[in-house]
């Protein structure tokens, strides 16, 4: 029987969400004593108070009556006072997506468990020529060879097992953490942020979840210049454009670099899933296209109008909240009658009716099954 | 005795136009789970909250201090995979001994068997029917209505 603590996760999940008893107990309507007892076991919570609880603290109402221990642990590296309230609330999110991947292996029978190859780099190394070096390394190990990586989302579910949320964070300077239960491990994207960034952010990202496992990133624009982030930038960029993969690109696409226009840069940009302020920045600091080029090309272009124009995809384009993997997982559950349609609703965070919709849209994609005749004469 | 309702079970009576003669019936209960499920649906989220304040519905919660209840509803949520609205109903009805009503078959087998009392829409529309609170030609169209609305499921 788990051991039930209620006060005790009111306490973890104010924690995480770094509030004091005094901030919390005031958003409850409570005295800080009342909700210290409560946290203590002293009084008892009431219904009511526990789903304003789950409401203010951003946690399901299983969460409090989960057994204790089974909550994911965050390390914050970036000190408390930088943390704003919705870069909190997102950590809090993917804390919870840690729980449902749980819950999801456990209905589905499905195992998630990513294949990250951790790296160790000097402290004293330069953190540009460390990430470059390690994206070289990581692109060799993922066999990405010379091609370009449009999707990194897709690209590191497929091969690396790691899965990305999208979350919504407007006016924040949060884009996105890395989260690691001890067993599986997830990352949060901040999707107010366009494609191109949100490609980079998955990169970076990715750069610290494979140097420092175990723990949870805040990525902050208020501390840009640190090592890691300098290492993390350096191997985004390296990752998703390196020389090599864009000297091949501009060569099978007949580009003359001295002539590049600038829809030559968007179709590059969108072949790499890149903006194109990235993509022109990239080419300017390989050298392979003149920086006062690059100065009129900025001026003369509309990148956004320009693409939807030529028919590329919009860097604004759409980054659904869910991974593929878990949609997956979540489908399984509910085709092995493990889980209930609006147990299956509340995963894919739908409607039952649009739940169900999805449902049957995927059993159309999948193959039927495999019958095999038993020969006769044959103990099957 | 107190039957605790599903979230479906009023939705499908709205649909039937037969949500005031529902709420008629006496002993019906919903959680702040089912209540929250059913904002999705604007009108009938007001009716059930006129409902709630003029207490011809009464809201159970699982009691975070009963071990019991919480173990039950963490159970039926995390080992049988249920909804929040009927991992909630269905923990506060086997605890406290309530009706369970709802048209899950999954959720109805797994709390019968546990010897919990289970009811369905149709058992609720023949209870109208029986009272009088729906003459046969309603409790007809009703059930055909609902019918249709699980065809097009």
């Amino acid at each position: 029987m788990p051991d039930i603590d209620v006060g005790r996760k009111v306490s973890e999940a104010r924690a995480h969400l770094g509030l004091t008893q005094a901030e919390l107990s005031a958003r409850l309507g409570v005295a800080r004593s009342t909700l210290a007892e409560m946290e203590m076991g002293r009084r008892r919570i009431t219904a009511d108070e526990l789903y304003r609880l789950a409401e203010l603290l951003r946690r399901p109402l299983q969460y409090f009556f989960s057994p204790l221990g089974v909550a994911t642990l965050f390390a914050f590296r970036t000190a408390k006072e930088e943390l704003d309230e919705p870069a909190r609330e997102a950590l809090v999110h993917l804390d919870n997506r840690l729980s449902e991947m749980r819950s999801l292996e456990r209905f589905s029978g499905t195992i998630i468990r990513s294949r990250l190859h951790p790296y160790s780099v000097d402290k004293q190394a330069n953190p540009t020529i460390a990430g470059r070096n390690v994206a070289r390394m990581e692109r060799v190990r993922l066999a990405l060879g010379s091609s370009p990586v449009p999707n990194l989302r897709d690209t590191l579910e497929q091969r690396t097992g790691l899965l990305a949320f999208g979350y919504y964070v407007p006016a924040s300077g949060f884009s996105g953490a890395f989260g690691c239960d001890g067993e599986r491990a997830a990352l949060l994207i901040n999707v107010a942020h366009v494609r191109g960034r949100t490609n980079f952010t998955l990169a970076h990202e990715y750069a610290h979840s494979i140097i420092g496992q175990g723990d949870v990133h805040v990525e902050l624009r208020a501390s840009p210049d640190s090592a890691e982030e300098r290492f993390a930038d350096s191997f985004a960029a390296n990752f998703l454009m390196p020389l090599d993969v864009i000297e091949e690109a501009i060569e099978y696409a007949a580009i003359d670099p001295i002539r590049i226009s600038s829809d030559q840069v968007l179709m590059l940009a969108s072949q790499f899933g890149a903006s194109f302020e990235a993509m022109l920045g990239r080419l300017e600091h390989f050298g392979i296209v003149e920086r006062n080029l690059g100065r009129d090309l900025r001026k003369e272009t509309k990148p956004l109008a320009r693409s939807r124009q030529l028919g590329l995809s919009d860097p604004r384009a759409e980054f659904p909240a869910l991974p593929m993997t878990y949609q997956q997982m979540a489908f399984l559950s509910f085709r092995n009658e493990s889980i209930s349609l609006s147990r299956l609703a509340e995963f894919l965070d739908l409607e039952m009716d649009e739940a169900y919709a999805r449902y049957v849209a995927w059993t159309a994609t999948m193959a039927p099954p495999k019958t095999t005749e038993v020969p006769s004469g044959t103990n099957a | 005795m107190v039957r605790m309702l599903d979230t479906m079970i009023l939705r499908y009576f709205e649909r039937a136009g037969l949500l005031d003669v529902l709420l008629g019936l006496p002993d019906l209960a919903i959680t702040t789970s089912v209540r929250r499920e059913l904002r999705r649906w604007d009108v009938l989220s007001a009716r059930v909250d006129t409902a709630v304040q003029n207490q011809e519905l009464a809201v159970y919660d699982v009691d975070p201090g009963n071990e019991t209840e919480g173990t039950l509803y963490f159970f039926y949520r995390e080992r049988d995979g249920f909804g929040d609205g009927e991992a909630t109903s269905m923990a506060v009805a086997h605890n406290r001994g309530f009706g369970f009503v709802s048209h899950d078959l999954a959720a109805a087998a797994k709390i019968r068997e546990l010897g919990v009392n289970v009811l369905d829409w149709p058992d609720l529309l023949a209870e109208l029917r029986d009272a009088g609170g729906v003459t046969p030609s309603q409790y007809a169209e009703a059930a055909h209505r609902i019918r249709g609305m699980l065809r097009g499921r």
